[in-house]
């Protein structure tokens, strides 16, 4: 994750460096083509990147609804049992609407981004 | 005056109103009643006149219906002899024809091309040839339209790419991972999507474009030879010469070939006889041009497009004019 993010951090130092290239950050059409296209290049290994961090930031959020759906079923087996009064069920509850709604925020994600 | 006399005079007066007030009464009633006579009678003549005026209604629709039915008749009648005088004409011609066949007269030759018209022809033939190669307007402004859409795209490409580009800058500088950032990412995506698909379109609106304009390119230097051949002069000069041999050949009386005779008749109708002269001369132009030999169609089969259907349908359109 942090190795991820250091290459996030340079392929954003390097965007910015060919963005000075192109002609500052205040620059204007028409731009050199070669720049240009160094710049949209640059600019989609810093999506991949970003891509990446997404698609790992998808994964933990599923494994923590995932957990969060145990917990929750635990909490209901034990209110089951008795062991845990009834009242218990609320917070079983928050649990789960919590967890489901984890799950489709991160189903609604985009799984890849870019041309 | 004493009482008495004043009670008289009351009295008096008394009953003259009386005899007044009764006589008003009478009056008003009689003028009533005549009022109301007057009325039943207005109202029974006002009956009686608007049963007339049906009645003429009624014989009037009854009028025009048969005049409608008169008129078709007549004209139907009007047709049915047009028709008969035509055939007669046609008859008569022929008889003449076979005539004219039988005592040893040749068809008076329209299409061959005398030595001293050969020049002027084969110069009309070759501009004609050139005017073939030229494109029509739909063609033109199909092949325009192309070069602006092209030139459209390529707007829309740089219009995209500009915020591909400002989205690209907001990446580079913002911090990663912040709202900004997350709001630059979204809309690269989407743009860079667009400029994908754009970059595609417009590679082969560009082809399209190289070709158009080369065509257009083409068709200028057509047109601008098409100019400067003599034989865009020639062709009035022509049209002149032919006009003189059917004028020759309907005073003096010649055989027309068949061809002629299908479209044109033997002779022009003597109130459409200027009429008649441009349409053959439209004809015998046509055929010239086009070296069409056909014995029996004047035109020759219909073209399949280009300049030469343009022509081919101006000159029905000149016979169709003598038709009506």
């Amino acid at each position: 994750m942090g190795a991820t993010r250091d290459r996030l951090l340079a392929r954003q130092a390097e965007l910015r460096v060919r963005h000075d290239a192109l002609g500052g950050l205040g620059a204007e059409p028409p731009h050199d083509p070669a720049l240009l296209a160094q710049v949209f290049a640059g600019t989609d290994e810093l999506m991949t990147v970003v891509e990446e961090l997404a698609a790992a930031t998808a994964r933990r959020r599923v494994v923590v609804a995932l957990a969060l759906l145990g917990v929750a079923a635990a909490g209901a087996v034990l209110v089951a049992f008795g062991v845990l009064p009834a009242y218990w069920l609320l917070a079983v509850l928050a649990l789960l609407v919590t967890a489901v709604l984890l799950w489709l925020t991160t189903r609604a994600a985009p799984s890849r981004a870019g041309p | 005056m004493n009482a008495d006399a004043s009670g008289d005079l009351a009295r008096v007066a008394a009953g003259l109103r009386q005899e007044i007030r009764s006589k008003v009464d009478g009056l008003r009633r009689q003028l009533t009643d005549e009022l109301k006579r007057l009325d039943r009678t207005v109202e029974r003549r006002a009956r009686e006149t608007a049963a007339r005026l049906d009645a003429v209604d009624a014989r009037l629709d009854t009028l025009a219906a048969d005049q409608a039915v008169l008129r078709q008749h007549v004209e139907r009648r009007l047709r049915d002899v047009a028709q008969r005088t035509g055939r007669l004409e046609g008859e008569i011609q022929q008889i003449e024809g076979l005539l004219r066949h039988q005592q040893g007269h040749v068809p008076v030759d329209l299409d061959g091309v005398p030595a001293d018209l050969r020049v002027l022809v084969d110069d009309v033939r070759a501009a004609e040839r050139i005017r073939a190669g030229l494109l029509d307007d739909d063609a033109r402004a199909a092949r325009r339209r192309d070069i602006e859409r092209c030139e459209q795209d390529e707007h829309t490409l740089a219009e995209t790419r500009q915020r591909a580009l400002s989205a690209s800058r907001a990446l580079a500088v913002r911090t990663a991972g912040g709202w900004a950032f997350r709001r630059a990412v979204l809309a690269y995506r989407s743009e860079r999507s667009r400029m994908s698909e754009l970059e595609a379109q417009l590679a082969a609106a560009r082809e399209k474009r190289a070709q158009a304009e080369q065509e257009l390119r083409h068709d200028a230097a057509q047109q601008q030879a098409f100019r400067a051949h003599p034989g865009a002069d020639a062709a009035d000069r022509l049209a002149g010469r032919v006009r003189d041999r059917i004028d020759d050949a309907v005073a003096e009386y010649h055989l027309f070939p068949p061809w002629f005779v299908t479209v044109l008749g033997h002779r022009p109708a003597p109130t459409r006889a200027a009429q008649w002269r441009e349409a053959a001369v439209q004809v015998v132009l046509y055929r010239i041009t086009f070296e069409v030999t056909d014995r029996l169609l004047a035109l020759g089969p219909p073209p399949s497009g280009g300049h030469r259907l343009v022509r081919y349908d101006a000159v029905q359109a000149a016979l169709r004019g003598l038709e009506e």
